[in-house]
């Protein structure tokens, strides 16, 4: 266990530092702030645009998308960037728990993800007039940490598929647009139609999205914590099925002697 | 020079088309943003308002191709090594840029007329315009004049390793400068003269009069020269670029 442990924290700390070898520090943090600040500006206007909720809606809706949408795709990348370098398979060969160095990996771009949601919201709610007591902020912070957690299981999921597949970011993409339109960060879940909101209720930061709509609207009660248990238990679903997608698809990639192929 | 452009043109088409990420991003795109502009308005949308949108949506995605596409392009020869081999032929760099540009606003083009008939097979809606000559002057527009965008951010993209992580960053600003679904009465005026500073929206903004029934030769004529003097920046930027290049010896770096 420690064993594991170790292992993911210096993968995170390896991988971590090789991104700079690619991205200057500065343009890493323009990214890392602009982008998803922007995002919280287009639907803010979108919405006042078409004169539909307020601009709170969007800030909290787009923070926590934000926090969910880089741990999905910080991991796919991982496993795509692996494919594209050509140490998949090393690492594939080697010993150590994939799950770990892969996890690790993602481990800086998931706090990184934190702090952004946290950053963005305060910005938004310095904008509009801070909308929570000091116990409700805190509250708010636990869902952003949630809805990471929950995108991260998606993620291993999604990232499980780039052991078989070259095209990985067009998995990624389309479930970034299913998190952007079906989880009520933009449209409330009441305007989609029954089955897109079936759906909507097994993808990650639907129920944290919820809680924090329950948040703004009545305070911390336990509809709030039951909406981010609810959040909790779906990502442990995808997080259990990630590992095990991991485990059969790297056999079937061994198998297939695929790994190498770009 | 045409021929250099039109076979540069033709080798991106085929790399562009084989690409499920790039075919993917150009239609997904503007289906997410038109389903998400949709489900807001709900029923209350006027048919020209619900036109706007499907037109605008298309153009998002047809903006993201061409800021990924171009990208792409330039980032794909870095990191094959070939870049260099493209700036050391005896010809200038304007032609395969402009043939990369071309090849990514056409995947913009297919992503404009896809939305199109998504929109009215999965949506239901169907175009309303008024002035039908209008609106294909300013698609036409919009296409030429992300072109000339793709050759000025292309002079940067040859300098830059960073050409994807600079790709993420102007995807929202012209999207929201440039009025695409939001509608500019909702804008900081600064911003919407960053709009005006751009050829894209000043084409966008004819697509808009044709919609609607309004006056649009001088919107028009504007974006036509808008658009001229971007592409003139491009090649004077290109020209600049290669002689940098040439001079600091840093292209492979």
């Amino acid at each position: 266990m420690m064993t594991n442990v170790r292992l993911a924290l210096l993968s995170g700390r390896l991988s971590y530092r090789a991104l700079f070898s690619w991205n200057t520090p500065a343009l890493f943090f323009a990214v890392l702030v602009f982008t998803p600040v922007l995002q919280i500006v287009f639907f803010v206007l979108l919405g006042r645009s078409l004169e539909y909720r307020d601009d709170l809606f969007f800030i909290t809706g787009n923070a926590l998308l934000g926090a969910t949408a880089a741990s999905v795709s910080g991991l796919v990348g991982v496993i795509a960037e692996e494919r594209r370098f050509g140490t998949l398979s090393t690492i594939l060969v080697s010993p150590a728990s994939r799950v770990a160095v892969f996890v690790g990996r993602l481990l800086p771009g998931v706090v990184l993800a934190i702090g952004t949601a946290v950053f963005t919201s305060c910005l938004g709610f310095v904008a509009v007039g801070w909308p929570y007591s000091p116990l409700e902020s805190l509250a708010y912070l636990a869902a952003i940490t949630v809805a990471a957690f929950s995108g991260s299981a998606l993620g291993l999921t999604l990232s499980a598929f780039g052991l078989i597949y070259r095209d990985i970011f067009q998995i990624a993409t389309a479930a970034q647009f299913a998190l952007l339109l079906l989880t009520g960060a933009n449209v409330a879940l009441d305007r989609l139609p029954e089955w897109a909101q079936g759906l909507a209720l097994g993808l990650p930061l639907t129920h944290a999205v919820a809680g924090v709509r329950e948040l703004t609207a009545a305070g911390v009660t336990t509809t709030f914590w039951s909406a981010l248990g609810t959040d909790v238990l779906v990502g442990a679903c995808w997080l259990g099925v990630g590992l095990v997608l991991m485990n059969v698809l790297e056999r079937a990639a061994r198998r297939g002697a695929s790994l190498e192929l770009y | 020079m045409i021929r250099v452009a039109s076979a540069a043109w033709w080798l991106q088409i085929r790399l562009l088309t084989t690409s499920p990420f790039f075919l993917g991003i150009a239609l997904m795109t503007p289906l997410a943003y038109l389903a998400i502009a949709l489900l807001i308005q709900g029923e209350d949308g006027s048919p020209a308002r619900v036109t706007e949108h499907v037109i605008g949506a298309g153009l998002m995605g047809a903006w993201s191709a061409t800021l990924y596409g171009a990208g792409e392009a330039l980032y794909m020869q870095r990191w094959t090594g070939t870049l260099q081999l493209l700036v050391a032929a005896p010809r200038s760099l304007v032609g395969p840029v402009v043939g990369f540009s071309a090849a990514a606003v056409t995947l913009g083009g297919y992503s404009v007329v896809a939305v199109w008939v998504l929109a009215r097979w999965v949506f239901g809606v169907s175009l309303t315009v008024q002035d039908g000559l209008a609106v294909a002057a300013g698609l036409v527009m919009c296409l030429l004049a992300l072109s000339a965008i793709g050759m000025v951010l292309a002079a940067y993209y040859v300098l830059s390793r960073q050409a994807l992580t600079v790709s993420n960053m102007l995807e929202y600003p012209i999207w929201i400068a440039s009025g695409l679904l939001i509608s500019t009465s909702v804008l900081w005026s600064p911003v919407v003269w960053v709009g005006k500073l751009l050829p894209f929206g000043w084409a966008v903004d004819v697509v808009h009069r044709g919609i609607a029934g309004e006056p649009y030769v001088s919107t028009l004529a504007m974006s036509v020269l808008v658009t001229s003097a971007y592409v003139g920046l491009g090649v004077f930027l290109l020209h600049r670029v290669d002689h940098a290049v040439r001079r600091t010896g840093r292209l492979g770096l």
